[in-house]
């Protein structure tokens, strides 16, 4: 079945309409018709959120078909355990953190597949790959560089500086989506920083992360 | 110096395209609804298990000790089958139909539902056992008021939706090229194939408004309809 229209465009003679689950619904609301059955609050939260999941998912894969597997699975891990999200208001954190940690398996899987000579799968989404068609050779090849770096790298390091750097995400959301502390982020984001600019010159318009900038340190 | 500038994304295509999200949501959506179906299946398999094993318990000492025709009391004795509904006079319920110059008409079931028809609606029964009464908006808008109806299934079908209910009241009407279900209290679920998502459980004040499976016209375009903007 396709992806239902949001309800915006469903009123029209083609689709339908479901009232009270509009894209004026917080996710709290969806999350709540969704427990209770209402397949068009399930669509509504997919429509909000699938966009940041698959990108993530690709940045840090580098692979489209791996990257579609762990937003498909995420999405129905997500769906299917909604009992055991706390509050629902947190529900696209929740998910952001079930995406990592997909991605993550899967990083141990390919390395395992590597280490048998068994992995198949061609990195078809590399930073590299993905620039845009305006972006110059001199560029493209810092992003190839961009992109070897980023493979030696340790994995957390890695996830944290694709989710700050590439995907702009806020350090609290980033240590949010790898169930870390502010202060912990912040020091995997500054450690991989230092490994990114001794081979990589980028210009910076997010300020450097520095450990001691923690001034708030929680565990999320 | 280079001229990328983070967040790196600014100067990356988007991979998440609308075919690969519509792509990966056919996907979800799908194995969604396996679980689900999977987690109703469980339960009514351990049930069918548990009373097999109990029937064997109450039979098996029976036939080693007293061979021979098992005497009718030790049988369980049937479950309660409720009736098949009629009309509250005890007449089988017929096809339903109000003229357009008519008045709108109630009837009254035997289980104390009520059905009433405005004028140009027409209700026929597809099926009336004594596990399911099923009705069909043929045309027009009806109004159905249901009580508990126990084990017996209650289910009104328009056009191709089906709305299956439990102890509730609402109505189903037939307009051009919609059809549209109004709740007024208690819940129903209602299925069909322009419901999004398949199958929606409507609850008092929610109305669901589909548009005919009659018209044969394609879908609107999944592309047509731009994507939310991502955040950060």
């Amino acid at each position: 079945m396709p992806l239902p229209q949001p309800p915006v465009a469903l009123a029209t003679p083609e689709g339908a309409l479901l009232r009270e689950t509009g894209p004026g619904s917080t996710d709290a609301d969806l999350v709540a018709s969704t427990r209770a059955g209402d397949g068009a609050a399930q669509a509504m939260l997919y429509r909000r959120h699938a966009a940041t999941v698959l990108a993530v998912a690709t940045r840090l894969l580098g692979r489209h078909a791996d990257a579609e597997d762990v937003a498909q699975d995420s999405f129905v891990v997500a769906f299917t355990s909604l009992s055991q999200l706390r509050d629902d208001k947190l529900f696209r954190a929740w998910l952001l953190r079930i995406t990592v940690h997909n991605v993550h398996r899967r990083f141990r899987k390919r390395k395992l597949l590597r280490k048998l000579g068994l992995d198949r799968g061609e990195d078809d989404a590399t930073l590299a790959q993905q620039a845009l068609p305006g972006v110059g050779a001199e560029d493209r090849a810092e992003l190839r560089k961009l992109d070897a770096v980023l493979n030696d790298m340790p994995t957390n390091e890695r996830s944290a500086w694709v989710l700050r750097h590439v995907e702009g995400f806020e350090p609290k959301e980033a240590a949010d989506a790898l169930d870390v502390s502010l202060a912990t982020i912040k020091r995997w984001i500054a450690s991989a920083d230092a490994r990114v600019s001794a081979h990589v010159q980028l210009g910076a318009a997010h300020a450097l992360e520095k450990p001691g900038d923690a001034t708030e340190v929680s565990d999320v | 110096m280079s001229e990328l500038r983070k967040p790196l994304r600014d100067s990356l295509r988007d991979p998440a395209t609308h075919a690969r999200l519509d792509a990966v949501w056919q996907r979800v959506e799908t194995r969604v609804t396996g679980r689900r179906q999977n987690e109703i299946g469980k339960p009514l398999l351990i049930a069918f298990l548990i009373a097999a094993t109990a029937a064997l318990i109450v039979l098996m000492p029976k036939r080693a000790t007293a061979p021979g025709p098992i005497a009718s009391h030790h049988l369980a004795a049937p479950a309660a089958v409720a009736s098949a509904l009629t009309l509250s006079d005890g007449q089988a319920i017929a096809e339903l139909a109000v003229a357009n110059d008519g008045a709108e008409r109630a009837l009254t079931l035997s289980d104390g539902s009520r059905v009433s028809l405005t004028p140009g609606t027409r209700v026929r029964p597809l099926s009336s056992t004594p596990e399911a009464l099923v009705l069909e908006v043929a045309e027009g808008r009806a109004r159905f008021e249901v009580g508990p109806q126990g084990g017996r299934a209650f289910r009104v079908r328009a056009d191709q939706l089906e709305v299956s209910v439990v102890g509730t009241g609402f109505s189903v009407a037939i307009e051009g090229d919609q059809v549209h279900v109004e709740v007024q209290h208690g819940r129903v679920r209602v299925r069909g194939p322009n419901v999004p998502g398949g199958e929606v459980l409507l609850s008092a004040a929610q109305t669901l408004s589909v548009r005919s499976a009659r018209p044969v016209e394609p879908a609107a375009a999944p592309a047509a309809v731009p994507w939310p903007k991502r955040r950060p």
